[in-house]
């Protein structure tokens, strides 16, 4: 048993370090190992394209996956449901209705990458908000997914509808961005990506205790002395800067919040979120670099939208999972 | 140990048509008492467990703990005063047994929920006093729902509170487990000196094997007594409803016809 788990270890490590290598050197133009830190003249195209393209696309599909995986995570305990995600409940859509109207909006002004944020933030929250005290009242599962879903619905209608106002340039800048990818931060902005994303992270780990008790029910957590309400806003206020903050950078990326905790829960078999949390963190991490690289297509010169490979790799992922689960009951 | 309802009311529907299921309600309970609440399905067994648990708001009245209004007794503190099973516990299969133990030792915990070595040999103990020793490492999916309670009731030892609340924990047991089930709590009231208060629907077992009974009627009516006093309380008879169950020196006898 111990020895497994050691190995379990053994082959995390091993591929992130492959994919950390692979995301780091290989992409339409692969680089060399050699070229970027030993030989070749300090400007040369490798290190340049290093330096200024390849580290921030590696950190911001690492951070990415991981802030979308945490994301699910506290979503399918908050909820109990074992299908929500981000992106499932109308929280990413939510992001890009407020991205929308700060992008296409007639305001005179341009918000810059903060205001976008912040809009995304707001938008994400709103949406969990109101999911929230919806499912107070259906209490089942599949009526949420279906808020979700008809949530998802509206802010497709209220973005096309301020598509049919907005300029050619802003609806184009839309449509790529809706698109997905974590290749577009600069330096300066990963800053402004990173730092919500690791403040979370660190503060996530401190509702571990009433995350587990709340996974037999809220009257459980209630008599082992937790403040629902205030568990409550905790979780809410931190998947909204999570989904918000990666939706406003790197588009409304699906499916990697939903599958990334299930994957997560498979591989360590546990549903203790002392140990899910780490491995959330991990598994999402490891999955956010390995939809970037295929989004890449290394070695050729197309490359394809992040959302593509996400929906390829995660929707099959997720059936599996629920077809697997049911009979292992792992979901959970 | 003490555990005391002053003139409580609890009512459901804050805004329109506000239903009082339990107005003026009163008990007390020392160390070492059972109560065992019997009424008819929706007379208000699991919010008056609710209430008296602390899980459930109530509108009027003081409920006190060992002499201590509720209200002034910090959230964190409660887990370590009173324990509770209740009816609507969801089952979490991706545990193993003596994981879900161990959340019964979290109230005693740091921030992480760190479990030191004096922790685990309580949450052992707890699953040998309810004779499930064996199951340590099964995973929750594969137990019954007898022994899935039996686990839930180990996770109430390890919490080790004075006071225990059940909410109709026999439901869905077959009649062996139901009794088995009801003769650890009575184990456990007598021996470890506990208070519990459970609810079930179970009469022929319960009152076998429990002297005190609590009988909720409709519109907040209630009686509380041995269970030969209120054997036959009007009460009593609008309860059982029919001719083909009575009462007879503590026992219930059927004779359907």
């Amino acid at each position: 048993m111990e020895n497994r788990r050691n190995f379990r270890w053994l082959w995390i490590g091993l591929s992130a370090g492959v994919l950390i290598y692979v995301s780091l050197f290989s992409g339409s133009v692969p680089i060399a190992f050699s070229e970027v830190f030993f030989t070749g003249h300090p400007d040369n195209i490798s290190r340049v394209i290093f330096l200024e393209s390849r580290i921030q696309r590696t950190v911001a599909s690492v951070l990415g996956g991981t802030a979308l995986s945490v994301a699910g995570l506290l979503m399918q305990s908050l909820f109990r449901n074992p299908l929500a995600g981000p992106s499932v409940l109308g929280l990413s859509s939510g992001a890009s209705l407020a991205v929308a109207i700060v992008m296409m909006g007639s305001f005179g002004f341009t918000l810059g990458g903060f205001g976008l944020v912040v809009a995304a933030i707001i938008g994400s929250s709103a949406v969990l908000v109101l999911i929230t005290i919806l499912s107070a009242r259906f209490r089942d599962i599949t009526s949420v997914l279906i808020v979700g879903l008809m949530l998802a619905f509206f802010s497709s209608a209220m973005i096309s509808l301020l598509q049919s106002f907005a300029s050619e340039t802003a609806i184009k800048a839309f449509v790529f961005w809706g698109f997905g990818s974590f290749a577009d931060l600069s330096l300066s902005r990963l800053g402004i990506f990173a730092i919500p994303l690791l403040i979370c992270f660190i503060l996530v780990p401190f509702l571990s205790k009433p995350l587990n008790a709340v996974l037999l029910g809220e009257t459980h957590a209630r008599s082992m002395g937790v403040s629902i309400e205030k568990f409550r806003w905790s979780v809410i206020v931190l998947t909204g800067v999570l989904t918000g903050v990666v939706t406003a950078f790197c588009g409304p990326v699906a499916f990697i919040g939903l599958a990334s905790p299930h994957i997560a829960r498979f591989i360590f078999k546990t549903v203790d979120h002392r140990k899910l949390i780490p491995a959330a963190l991990l598994i999402g991490g490891l999955i956010g670099l390995v939809c970037d690289i295929i989004a890449r297509l290394p070695g050729s010169h197309h490359a394809l939208p992040l959302n593509t490979v996400c929906a390829f790799m995660g929707a099959p992922v997720v059936l599996y999972l629920i077809v697997q689960g049911r009979k292992r009951s792992i979901l959970l | 140990m003490t555990i005391e309802a002053k003139n409580i009311d609890v009512s459901y529907g804050a805004k329109r048509g506000k239903r009082k299921v339990i107005k003026n309600f009163s008990t007390k309970l020392n160390t070492g008492e059972t109560l065992v609440v019997i009424g008819s399905n929706g007379a208000g067994k699991s919010t008056l467990l609710r209430t008296l648990a602390g899980v459930q708001d109530f509108q009027s009245g003081e409920l006190l703990w060992n002499d201590t209004p509720i209200g002034d007794i910090k959230k964190d503190q409660r887990p370590h005063i009173v324990s509770a099973m209740f009816s609507n516990y969801l089952r979490v299969d991706g545990f193993t047994v003596l994981d879900l133990v161990a959340l019964g030792r979290q109230p005693y915990t740091g921030v992480f929920g760190k479990l030191k070595p004096a922790d685990w040999d309580i949450c052992k103990k707890a699953l040998v006093d309810v004779g499930m020793e064996n199951f340590e490492n099964r995973q929750i999916f594969s137990l019954s729902d007898g022994e899935y309670k039996k686990v839930l009731l180990a996770k109430m030892l390890a919490q080790d509170t004075p006071v225990l609340i059940f909410d109709e924990p026999t439901t869905h047991l077959d009649l062996p487990s139901s009794i088995e089930f009801m003769k650890l709590i009575k184990k456990l009231a007598s021996q470890a000196g506990k208070i519990a208060v459970f609810s079930t629907h179970n009469l022929h077992v319960a009152f076998q094997l429990f002297n005190t009974v609590l009988l909720l009627g409709e519109d907040g009516q209630y009686v509380q007594g041995a269970v030969d006093e209120i054997a036959n309380h009007e009460l009593t008879c609008s309860f059982l409803r029919t001719t083909d169950v009575k009462f007879e020196k503590g026992k219930l006898i059927y004779n359907i016809q």
